[in-house]
């Protein structure tokens, strides 16, 4: 938001003062992330240290011995009474120094990490547990394999860096959408069962293939209607171990609002609709013409194999 | 306002859609433009221009704006009452601050008027440029629910990001 507003402000004050046939707002999305993410990286970084968002990338890039970068770094101002110092370098180690840093990234495992106040690295710590009066969330920065690393705050993914190009961590549905959304396609569902329903829609998303899980009043009917497109089974409350199993297939999984199951791996129909999107998936289209042309009420958590997820209707 | 703005309006919407659909397909941006004219009173007609015409806010909503700013401004602090050395130098700052609360007062506005109507829209407003007689604000407005839903660093102060598509 603040890079795209800076670069319109930008292209506004050039609109008053230069010919009208500059092109305008045509810097590359990608690289304005990068100046988001770099942006970003100085509001984590101690003092405002300038250079963490580079460094970063720096390191990731390097190979260790052929083995890619993989560890962790916590970044906090120096002596921070969160960190129990494991091991104190004598000469912290700049961060410009990737290949030094890169190495020493080896020795971190476990909870402990690479300290750093974002300009050097000070040796290896490990921060205290969170019921220690000394506890305080700190930035962690960690290289999940080659050119790839996260920041993250207090257990949350605030960005995901692959190849120098800054993503959101993968959307996930959340909850109080999840729960709108359920209350106005089913009306009279109780709170217990929306959040029973929650449980099962957020193991889907954590499906690494892709699936598509579908609740609908006329679970049963629907799978009746489907018996050619999909295997019915006695009809069982799904429970979210079961649902990790039988989301390995391809298909559907056709639940009630109960959280009864009646059919796993179903092919689903449905007429074209106008709110389809030929720039996704078959998944996420199928899904979509399903919930739209369905005589019951439906609502289907549409996990694609790119990492998408959506809930519809939307 | 100038004769390219319905242009740059439709260059700034594709903008906002390239970065944000990289970030997340549910923030849904939409940019529109808002002139406030400089040398007309509040209540004028063509005193607040809206591109494009069609938004689904009228001039009227923004009349109080200034008014609001005027108000803010009364309650700037220490900061008001900085003088620079240099007349020039002063008169930028006076006028950049100004700015910045027409910009706090549109942000304000926009987001009572999204209460109101119960819009699920975030607005987000940039330090309004002075142009051929109007200060132009772009205005970028997100989805509430996929916004609020990333999490957020704390101790957040103005200026400074808070997560990624705030950055951005």
């Amino acid at each position: 938001m603040i890079e795209f507003l800076h670069d319109c402000n930008r292209a506004l004050r050039e609109a008053d003062t230069v010919d009208n046939d500059q092109p305008v707002l045509d810097r590359d999305y990608n690289e304005l992330l990068r100046s988001a993410g770099r942006r970003l990286m100085l509001r984590v970084a101690p003092a405002g240290t300038h250079g963490l968002y580079d460094a970063c990338n720096g390191v990731a890039a390097l190979r260790h011995e052929g083995d890619e970068g993989v560890g962790t770094m916590l970044v906090s101002r120096r002596l921070h009474p969160a960190i129990v110092p494991v091991l104190t370098l004598e000469t912290p180690v700049p961060m410009r120094d990737h290949r030094s840093i890169r190495k020493l990234l080896e020795l971190s495992e476990g909870h402990t990490a690479l300290i750093s106040d974002a300009s050097h690295v000070f040796g290896l710590g490990q921060l205290v547990a969170e019921s220690d009066g000394q506890y305080e969330p700190l930035v962690t920065v960690h290289f999940t394999n080659h050119y790839s690393w996260e920041m993250s705050h207090a257990g949350h993914v605030l960005m995901r860096v692959v190849s120098n190009t800054p993503r959101l961590p993968q959307g996930q549905v959340a909850a109080d959408n999840f729960a709108r959304t359920a209350r106005i396609v089913f009306p009279s569902l109780s709170l217990d069962s929306i959040d029973y329903l929650w449980d099962l829609a957020h193991k889907a998303t954590t499906q690494p293939t892709g699936t598509i899980l579908v609740i609908s009043t006329g679970a049963a009917k629907e799978a009746q209607r489907l018996t050619r497109q999909c295997f019915r089974v006695v009809p069982r409350i799904m429970t979210p171990s079961v649902l990790r199993l039988v989301t390995n297939i391809d298909g559907a999984v056709l639940i009630e609002p109960s959280g009864m199951c009646h059919a796993i791996g179903a092919i689903l129909d449905g007429l074209a609709t106008e709110k389809g999107d030929s720039s996704r998936g078959s998944r996420y289209n199928s899904a979509l013409r399903y919930v739209n042309s369905s005589k019951y009420p439906a609502l289907a958590v549409v996990v694609s194999e790119d990492g998408w997820i959506d809930l519809l209707p939307s | 306002m100038w004769e390219h703005q319905s242009l740059f309006r439709v260059s700034a919407q594709l903008f906002a859609e390239g970065i944000f659909n990289l970030l997340d397909r549910s923030l849904r941006p939409e940019v529109f433009l808002l002139g406030f004219a400089s040398s007309k009173e509040a209540d004028e007609p063509g005193a607040v221009i809206i591109e494009p015409s069609t938004m689904r806010y009228s001039p009227l909503d923004f009349k109080d704006v200034k008014g609001i700013a005027a108000t803010l401004e009364t309650d700037t602090g220490p900061q008001g009452i900085v003088y620079h050395l240099h007349p020039n130098d002063h008169d930028r700052t006076a006028k950049h601050h100004w700015y910045e609360l027409v910009c706090r007062a549109t942000e304000t506005t926009l987001q009572d008027l999204a209460t109101s109507r119960n819009e699920n829209r975030r607005s987000f407003c940039a330090v309004p440029v002075s142009l051929q007689g109007y200060l132009v604000t772009v205005v970028l407005q997100l989805s509430t629910d996929c916004y609020d839903g990333y999490y957020t660093l704390p101790k957040s102060t103005a200026g400074r990001p808070v997560n990624l598509p705030h950055a951005a």
